[in-house]
């Protein structure tokens, strides 16, 4: 090896690390997309284990990864350190997890949204946190300040948001479901829809179009946004609705190119919030 | 949250089904606490940011298990 070759050792280092997490990348695609076909069409407690097992194996490569240099000695990015991606990917089978293991029969339905959505904004505001507040913004592109609500009053937000009212309507349409409560109070449809846009919305949108998005962004190059909303559509494959799933995924497009375009997550937020309200408590009332 | 939750809710044998989830979640967030312990006495550079990884996994789980477990305790006493 001469000095030349030193020379580049880390740039090497560098685009080797990206090829292998890559590589893991996609394994990661095919295998949550296993497990969630698992859970829709074949075994429940298979699709969980399955889900588990892609969670503990992404945790232990992000645990056993060697040292690295610092970015700068390296040539290459800080955030494309396993230690800093692989668990905003895990976070996946850890929804799902939640998902189906906190639910309680004894507890009205619209509940299970705020039982299962807290562990999971506390796991992203965790991630957040671990991140750092510059890593989030270097990974995401989009600055805290501009996931607020303020962000809201611009044309371009508020739009993303609005779209979300018809798109309800198309969703509903498309799936149908059963009223969540026969005889609903006033409270329920306040606290119900309190309920959807911070533990659907918030929750879903910070996970899939703020932390996944960008990492696969990163991974992948623009063709990652593709790859989130593919992944977004497979955790719907539930629904057993083809039409639904494809729905998904062109809302999960939608917005991933949107949040590229505008840096911020404030109007797909609010969106799906309005979504999961018209879904679940909107439509089955008026059209049911 | 999907049909498959509700499917696994209102399934006639839904103990059985729920006794299966319920040990691969138990088993997992065991087999996380133990990998926590072990970052955490290997030590090492890295070892509190290893520890913080594992904690945003470790933590909402043992949330949803006391959720899970308050809620049937309440079911059982009233």
């Amino acid at each position: 090896m001469d000095s030349a070759d030193i020379e580049f050792l880390p740039a090497r280092l560098a685009a080797a690390r990206q090829r292998s997490l890559r590589a893991v990348g996609l394994a990661y695609v095919v295998a949550v997309a296993a497990a969630e076909a698992s859970l829709a069409f074949a075994n429940v407690a298979y699709g969980l284990g399955a889900h588990a097992l892609v969670l503990l194996m992404l945790l232990c490569l992000a645990v056993l990864a060697p040292e690295r240099a610092e970015p700068s000695a390296a040539g290459g990015k800080a955030h494309l350190d396993p230690l800093w991606i692989l668990p905003v990917l895990a976070l996946v089978p850890l929804l799902r997890i939640v998902s189906l293991t906190t639910p309680v029969p004894d507890l009205a339905p619209i509940y299970w949204y705020a039982a299962t959505g807290a562990p999971m904004l506390l796991a992203v505001g965790l991630t957040m946190r671990f991140l750092g507040r510059d890593r989030v913004r270097e990974m995401t592109g989009i600055a805290p300040s501009r996931m607020a609500l303020s962000a809201l009053w611009s044309p371009v937000q508020g739009s993303i948001a609005l779209s979300g009212v018809p798109l309800g309507l198309v969703a509903y349409l498309l799936l149908r479901p059963e009223p969540l409560e026969p005889h609903p109070g006033p409270w329920f449809f306040v606290f119900g829809a309190l309920i959807l846009v911070v533990f659907t919305g918030l929750t879903e949108e910070l996970l899939f179009r703020g932390l996944l998005q960008s990492v696969f962004v990163e991974l992948f190059g623009e063709i990652g946004v593709l790859a989130a909303a593919l992944l977004f559509a497979t955790m719907y494959l539930g629904t057993h609705s083809v039409s639904f799933v494809v729905f998904a995924a062109l809302v999960g497009l939608g917005f991933g190119v949107r949040v590229r375009q505008t840096g911020s997550l404030a109007g797909v937020i609010l969106a799906h919030g309005l979504i999961s309200v018209e879904l679940f408590l909107v439509w089955p009332y008026v059209l049911g | 949250m999907n049909s498959v939750t509700r499917h696994a809710l209102h399934a006639p044998d839904f103990e059985t089904v729920s006794n299966s989830l319920g040990a691969i979640v138990v088993v997992l967030l065991l087999v996380l606490l133990v990998g926590r312990e072990m970052v955490r006495t290997a030590g090492g550079p890295r070892a509190g940011r290893r520890l913080r990884a594992l904690a945003i996994f470790t933590v909402p789980l043992f949330l949803s298990f006391v959720v899970v477990e308050a809620a049937r305790f309440v079911y059982v006493i009233f």
